[in-house]
C-alpha cells in the first residue's frame, strides 16, 4: 500500500466513526416526540375529551363533593316547591273572594284547585288569564258526572210514591222557614 | 274645648269611614319584575267637576290623565278619571307620599320592595303601609274573633251586599255583634291614648295616685264612667264632673288644662279625617302569600280605611315568585353530569 493509499484508508476510518454535532439536541428530541404524539391523537380525540370532562370520577373527594353538590342541589329544590306548593294551598284556603255576588262558600276540591290557578296563573298579567286544558276536561266531567247523578236521583224519586212525597214536603218546609225569617 | 260626647264620637268615626259624596278611587300598583311600579288611579264621581289632584294618594301634573264619561249599574252618568304613571321605583313613591298635597297628606304612608334570588326562584315582595294614628290603642283582633276580623276588614259595598243578600239575617246579626265590638275597642283605645297623653303632659308633676301606671290600673274603671255617661258626657265633661269622677275633684280641679288637652290630642286622633280607597296590587309570577282579597277580576285587594290603621300600622303586603328558568337548565345539565359521571364509574 502506498502512502497515500493509507491515509485514503485512515481519512475513511476516521469520517466513519466521527459522530455528527448535533446542535440543539434537546429541541429536536421534544420536536419528534410532538410529532410522534400527534400521529397517536388524530385516532384518539372523543376518547380523550371523554377522559378529561369524565376523569374527575376517578378522584374520590372531587367525585364525592360533586355528588354532594348535586343531592343538595335536588334538595333545595325539592323543598322550595313543596314549600310553595303549601304556601298557595294555605292562600286559597284563606282568600276571600269579593266578586258581584256573595262570597265563596265552603268550596270543594276542583273549585279549590281553580282558584289556585287563578291567583297563580291570573295575576302576572293584567291582559291575559291562561287556564290548563286539563282543568277545563276536569271541570267539564265533573260536571257532566254530577248531572247524570242528579238525573238518576229524580229518576229514583219519581219511581217511589212515598218517597216523592216526603221530598216534596221536607222542601215545602224548607220554603216555609225561609219565609218566615 | 271640644265637645265631647262618646257616642256622636264614635259615630262620628263610623261616618268618616262612610263614603262623604267624595270620588270613589281605586288604586292599582303593576309591580315589575325591576322594581319599577306602574300606578293607576281611577276615579269615579256623579258629579261632574272634580279635580284629579285633589284625591287620595299623590297625584299630579306629571301623571298622565284621561277623562271619561260611563253609565253606572243603575243607570246614572258618572264621570271618570284615570291617570297613569311608572316609578322607577319605590323610592320615588316614597318621594311623592313625602310631598303629598292631596286629601290624605297628614297620613304617613310609605312603600316597600324587595327581591330575593332565591336560585330557582326570584321572590317579590312589595308592601304599602300606612303608620298608625293612635300610639296607645289596642289592637282591634284583641276584641273580634276570626270569623269578625274578616267582616271588620270587608270593603263596605261587599258588607251591603252579604247583608242584603241569601242568610241575610245571619250577616246582619254579625254585622251588628261587630259593630258593638268595634265601638267598645274604638272606647277603650280613646280611653288608653288618652291616659297616656294625660301622663305624658302631666310628666314629673304627677303624684303617686295620677302616675302612668295608677291611671291604666284605672282604665276599666274609666271606660265605665265613659259608657255610662254616653248621652250627657259633653255638659258633664265640660262641668268636670267626669273628670272628678275618673282622679278625683282635687286633681280634676288643678289638672283640668291637661285633661283636656290630652281629650282633644285623643280624640283627633281617633277622628282623623281620612278618605278612604281601595288598594290593587299586580305582581309578577306566582303570588304565594298575601294579607288581602281577590277582586272580581282576579286582582289581590285592599280596602283602604281610617279604622284600618287607628292602632295598629296597616301593612298590605304580597308575596310572588318567578321561576329562574336559566337556573333550572344549569341545574338539571349538571345533575345529569354527575349523574353520567357516576354511572361510567359503576360501569368502570
Amino acid at each position: 500500500m502506498t502512502k497515500t493509499e493509507e491515509q485514503y484508508k485512515r481519512l475513511i476510518t476516521r469520517l466513519r466513526y466521527a459522530k455528527p454535532e448535533l446542535k440543539r439536541a434537546d429541541e429536536l428530541s421534544d420536536e419528534i416526540i410532538r410529532k410522534i404524539r400527534g400521529l397517536r391523537h388524530k385516532g384518539l380525540t372523543i376518547q380523550g375529551i371523554a377522559d378529561s370532562i369524565f376523569g374527575w370520577i376517578y378522584i374520590p373527594w372531587v367525585r364525592r363533593s360533586l355528588i354532594g353538590a348535586a343531592f343538595i342541589l335536588v334538595m333545595v329544590f325539592v323543598y322550595q316547591q313543596v314549600f310553595i306548593i303549601r304556601q298557595v294551598r294555605d292562600l286559597s284556603s284563606k282568600i276571600t273572594n269579593i266578586s258581584n255576588g256573595t262570597p265563596t262558600p265552603s268550596i270543594p276540591e276542583l273549585d279549590r284547585k281553580l282558584t289556585i290557578y287563578k291567583i297563580s296563573a291570573g295575576l302576572s298579567s293584567s291582559s291575559e288569564t291562561k287556564i290548563n286544558d286539563n282543568k277545563i276536561k276536569e271541570l267539564i266531567e265533573s260536571y257532566e258526572s254530577l248531572q247524570s247523578k242528579y238525573k238518576d236521583l229524580i229518576r229514583i224519586i219519581d219511581k217511589n210514591p212515598h218517597l216523592k212525597k216526603y221530598v216534596e214536603k221536607e222542601l215545602e218546609n224548607q220554603r216555609n222557614l225561609k219565609t218566615n225569617l | 274645648m271640644k265637645k265631647l260626647k262618646p257616642g256622636l264620637v264614635i259615630s262620628m268615626a263610623f261616618l268618616m269611614t262612610a263614603s262623604c259624596n267624595e270620588p270613589k278611587t281605586v288604586v292599582t300598583n303593576i309591580v315589575h319584575p325591576d322594581g319599577s311600579v306602574t300606578r293607576k288611579i281611577e276615579m269615579k264621581s256623579s258629579e261632574k267637576n272634580f279635580r284629579i289632584t285633589n284625591v287620595q294618594v299623590p297625584c299630579d301634573s306629571t301623571w298622565t290623565v284621561r277623562d271619561s264619561l260611563e253609565i253606572g249599574e243603575k243607570g246614572d252618568t258618572l264621570w271618570v278619571k284615570r291617570a297613569e304613571k311608572t316609578f322607577t321605583d319605590v323610592e320615588e313613591i316614597n318621594l311623592a307620599y313625602k310631598s303629598d298635597s292631596g286629601l290624605n297628606k297628614n297620613f304617613p304612608r310609605h312603600a316597600e320592595f324587595k327581591k330575593r334570588f332565591r336560585w330557582f326562584n326570584t321572590e317579590y315582595t312589595f308592601k304599602e303601609i300606612i303608620d298608625k294614628n293612635m300610639h296607645y290603642g289596642y289592637p282591634v283582633s284583641d276584641f273580634l274573633d276570626s270569623e269578625e276580623l274578616k267582616w271588620f276588614y270587608y270593603p263596605d259595598s261587599h258588607i251591603e251586599k252579604m247583608k242584603n243578600g241569601p242568610d241575610s239575617i245571619k250577616y246582619r246579626a254579625l254585622n251588628d255583634t261587630v259593630d258593638k265590638k268595634v265601638e267598645n275597642w274604638m272606647i277603650k283605645s280613646l280611653v288608653s291614648e288618652w291616659i297616656a297623653e294625660f301622663s305624658n303632659l302631666l310628666g314629673e308633676n304627677s303624684k303617686n295616685e295620677l302616675s302612668a301606671e295608677s291611671l291604666m290600673n284605672n282604665e276599666d274603671r274609666f271606660v265605665t264612667i265613659v259608657k255610662k255617661y254616653d248621652e250627657k258626657f259633653d255638659s258633664l265633661w265640660s262641668n268636670g264632673i267626669i273628670l272628678k269622677e275618673f282622679i278625683g275633684e282635687a286633681s280634676a280641679i288643678k289638672y283640668k288644662t291637661q285633661a283636656d288637652s290630652a281629650v282633644n290630642i285623643s280624640i283627633n286622633r281617633l277622628l282623623a279625617d281620612f278618605r278612604d280607597y281601595t288598594l290593587r296590587t299586580i305582581m309578577p309570577g306566582k303570588v304565594t302569600e298575601m294579607n288581602g282579597m281577590i277582586d272580581s277580576s282576579g286582582v289581590l285587594m285592599w280596602p283602604v280605611k281610617s279604622d284600618y290603621f287607628l292602632t295598629q300600622t296597616y301593612e298590605m303586603k304580597a308575596v310572588s315568585k318567578v321561576p329562574n328558568i336559566w337556573a333550572w337548565i344549569v341545574s338539571g345539565v349538571f345533575i345529569s353530569f354527575v349523574i353520567y359521571g357516576a354511572i361510567i364509574r359503576k360501569r368502570g
